[in-house]
């Protein structure tokens, strides 16, 4: 018995956590899950990461995607360095250890496929053939 | 008697003698003996039930006990900690090494690292790398046509193995799935730009495999 008195206390806890009944059932329709952990930062585009590491590793790093986007979230809307935690490939956050940019760094860029500014391959180069265009008489 | 129990109870010659002369199988893969052990619940024949028993097996099906206990069962799974991945929000982990999307590196400097020497384009397995090279106005040699065809691309890898300057990387994106087949068909532009967008992922990947390369 007590153990579901203690499951209780969790949904409790996670409601609160969440910031009330309202919104943590929007986080609830988004994210098929209610998840309470350290908030490790904020990305340029609003994301915020998490960690708990009662989870185990896969589950312990997450993301909650800026309120901007709804449902039509995206997993490429993760900048690189924070790519990196998220995917345990280094432990540290973007927020821990930051690198100065070079200015040559372009902007994050989510996967536009199927919007109206995808990508559309070109040549890059100057045509090999010209064309010859007949004498006018 | 009940109707019921006269029902249940009735002997059955006609049913039984069908089970006992019954031909033996022609596929059956246990041979000779059959010594194997039989660990299924025996039920006894109704005839041999006392009342007690009887009413235990009606009471079984009367209650829907077993429906109940699945249902309980599927009831705790709800409560037990997830053994999946949710993605796009969690991720599992991936390796410094993984071979993902392709990336045109730039020096320090911002000076493009590619100078065409199309070792790449030699080794390439799928022949997916096509490269064209002029002599740029500075006199330095470089591509002015560097095109990988991603859906040729089989991600071995052997492109970056192969490159003396570093400069194509298989970073460590694989979320680029594309809804047409020539959004995959990657130029120069694209490839430099995934380059500056990514640099900062491939830098740490370089950093935490320096060891082993």
């Amino acid at each position: 018995m007590s153990i579901y008195l203690q499951k209780l206390r969790e949904v409790q806890q996670l409601v609160k956590h969440h910031g009330g009944l309202k919104a943590a059932f929007l986080t609830l329709y988004k994210t098929d899950g209610l998840k309470m952990g350290e908030h490790k930062g904020t990305d340029q585009f609003g994301n915020r990461y998490y960690e708990n590491k009662k989870f185990f590793i896969g589950r312990s790093r997450w993301v909650e995607f800026t309120d901007g986007v709804g449902v039509d979230y995206d997993a490429s809307m993760i900048p690189p360095e924070w790519r990196s935690w998220l995917q345990y490939s280094r432990d540290e956050t973007p927020v821990d250890k930051t690198v100065a940019p070079k200015k040559w760094h372009g902007p994050h860029i989510d996967n536009r496929s199927g919007m109206a500014d995808q990508y559309v391959p070109y040549s890059t180069t100057r045509p090999k053939i010209q064309a010859w265009t007949p004498p006018r008489q | 008697m009940s109707a019921l129990g006269r029902i249940f109870l009735a002997p059955r010659p006609i049913y039984q003698a069908a089970v006992r002369l019954q031909p033996r199988c022609l596929y059956n893969t246990v041979q000779g003996k059959g010594d194997f052990i039989d660990v299924s619940l025996k039920e006894k024949a109704p005839t041999d039930r006392t009342l007690r028993e009887t009413a235990d097996v009606y009471g079984v099906g009367f209650f829907i006990a077993e429906l109940f206990k699945g249902f309980s069962i599927a009831n705790s799974m709800v409560l037990r900690e997830q053994a999946t991945i949710n993605y796009p929000f969690e991720k599992g982990p991936l390796s410094p090494r993984f071979r993902g999307e392709h990336a045109l590196r730039r020096y320090p400097s911002g000076e493009e690292r590619c100078i065409a020497c199309k070792l790449c384009e030699a080794v390439c397995p799928a022949q997916a790398i096509t490269i064209e090279a002029e002599t740029r106005a500075d006199g330095s040699r470089r591509t002015t046509r560097y095109d990988i065809d991603m859906t040729k691309c089989i991600y071995c890898g052997f492109c970056q193995e192969a490159c003396p300057v570093d400069a194509i990387v298989e970073g460590p994106n694989f979320e680029f799935s594309t809804e047409t087949h020539e959004e995959l068909l990657y130029n120069k532009e694209k490839l430099l730009s995934n380059g500056d967008q990514w640099e900062a992922a491939i830098a740490n990947n370089l950093e935490a495999d320096y060891l082993y390369r």
